[in-house]
């Protein structure tokens, strides 16, 4: 596994979905901070002959917290928050990794996605977004039992299209559209012996088997075609850094 | 339909039934005022229109088809069968400065979705000048002020050009609000107390104004507190728009 590439991209999400196990909340700053700091990193190593600064969670100095954009409309916390060496922004990347309860909330997602996007965009700067979901995710009441499995490769499969017709977008004139979004569908490994009826049933199962071979893989479920890679990239950590990092470069 | 100042005694049935509920999402509150935007609607748009929202026909909200996905909104107004513009209503009554960028940047996105598929949108946006803060429990934390600066996304959003931008809504109308106080600056001990004193004013005379707290810097795509302006320009938009 090289730093960096997909694989290792994988080690970093499992770190966070472990982090998120053991502390209980999707949302605990120590969750992302491992896979925030994953992409941050890869950027500082992309930009390294280059005067660029980057803050973001996770990072181990001074710049170890989201950086401020004033965008079009507003100031915004920005995860990931890229400067040149006078200290402006020059790009920034939003990294949102759902786990649970995600059918009811993805309309939700979606149209603060835009809106952040118009916010950043409009005053000229890049703006990437990167959505990390599994495939199939528990949906528990608010008292942790667990009410229904959402299947995304299944009955809840329409739910994507919305970033299906998002990549058809021309960034250029819509700038609600994400400058370049990295979409990923991941596989979690059921589990074959035991039922899952809480979440803490849930949390547990995983922890024991957290260092199980192939855990956590990309899921195979997900049309590809049906994205046109100009705006979104599936499944492709690489890909997308390297695409991303072109954007900024020529635009800096 | 409803002049400024029958407007503002919908608002303050909305209210009231938002006290009386105990819950700032309850359809109750909305289908007051969902329902007579809607009926004022038919009536400015004629027979040949039809509106579908909570508190009007058969008490439903329709959807519109966006570019994205298919949205429900607070009132869809369709032509011939199809749904051809859609009107979002928001009355924030509490909690303000926690949601106030999420609100906003939702607004953006749905507006996005549906103007990018050629459906005209329009925003009506209702708030306190002072809103009260509530810590969870319902303990009176502090009030959020509105002030110009509160509302400059607003002001920038009123100069944008919405034929250039999609997220940018056709036209919105923003209502500030001046609410009678207990006394000057007095602080409820938390929402219940709120709901209290509130519900045993809720016919005085002077409960409710227009707040004249901010200057009117808004440009052409935001009307200050002025429903009888503000409904009949959106609907000469959707006559214009239709074939």
């Amino acid at each position: 596994m090289n730093m960096f590439d997909n694989k290792w991209y994988l080690q970093q999400i499992k770190e966070s979905f472990k982090v998120y196990l053991e502390n209980g909340s999707s949302t605990s700053p120590d969750k992302l901070k491992s896979l925030h700091s994953a992409f941050a990193n890869n950027l500082l190593d992309k930009f390294k002959d280059k005067f660029i600064t980057i803050k973001s969670l996770g990072l181990e100095d001074e710049n170890g917290k989201e950086g401020i954009v004033s965008g079009h409309y507003s100031k915004k916390k920005v995860d990931i928050t890229l400067f040149n060496n006078e200290n402006e922004v020059i790009a920034g990347y939003a990294v949102k990794f759902a786990m649970r309860n995600i059918a009811q909330n993805l309309v939700n997602y979606f149209d603060n996605m835009l809106g952040e996007n118009v916010n950043i965009r409009l005053k000229d700067i890049p703006y990437f977004q990167i959505l990390i979901l599994f495939d199939k995710v528990p949906y528990f009441k608010s008292d942790g039992t667990l009410d229904h499995w959402e299947d995304f490769t299944n009955d809840k499969k329409d739910k994507f299209t919305k970033y299906e017709i998002l990549s058809k977008d021309n960034p250029a004139v819509m700038f609600h559209s994400p400058d370049k979004m990295l979409f990923v569908l991941l596989h979690l490994k059921e589990p074959n012996d035991v039922t899952i009826a809480r979440l803490e049933d849930y949390k547990q199962y995983y922890l024991e088997h957290i260092n199980d071979e192939g855990l956590i893989t990309f899921s195979d479920k997900i049309n590809k075609d049906a994205f046109d890679p100009k705006v979104v990239i599936v499944n492709d950590f690489k890909k997308f850094i390297d695409k991303s990092c072109n954007l900024i470069e020529g635009r800096s | 339909m409803l002049n400024n100042e029958q407007f503002l005694r919908i608002i303050r049935d909305s209210f009231e039934s938002y006290l009386s509920v105990g819950t700032s999402r309850s359809t109750a509150k909305l289908k007051t005022l969902h329902g007579h935007i809607a009926s004022d609607l038919h009536e400015l748009l004629g027979d040949e229109f039809s509106i579908m929202s909570q508190g009007y026909g058969n008490d439903k909200e329709g959807s519109i088809e966006g570019r994205y996905y298919p949205k429900n909104v607070d009132i869809t107004i369709s032509y011939k069968g199809k749904a051809v513009a859609g009107y979002a209503v928001k009355f924030v009554m509490r909690n303000y400065s926690q949601n106030s960028n999420n609100y906003f940047e939702n607004m953006l996105g749905e507006t996005a979705n549906l103007r990018s598929n050629a459906v005209p949108y329009f925003q009506i946006f209702i708030i306190f000048d002072k809103v009260p803060y509530y810590k969870n429990g319902g303990a009176f934390s502090r009030y959020d002020v509105i002030t110009e600066h509160n509302l400059d996304k607003y002001i920038r959003l009123s100069t944008d050009n919405p034929d250039l931008f999609f997220h940018t809504p056709d036209k919105t109308l923003v209502i500030l609000l001046k609410l009678k106080e207990k006394l000057p600056n007095y602080q409820f001990l938390d929402e219940d107390e709120y709901a209290d004193y509130y519900l045993s004013v809720i016919n005085d005379n002077d409960l409710l104004e227009y707040s004249n707290k901010i200057a009117d810097n808004f440009g052409n795509a935001v009307i200050l507190n002025d429903y009888e302006k503000y409904l009949p320009k959106t609907c000469h938009t959707i006559l214009g728009r239709i074939k």
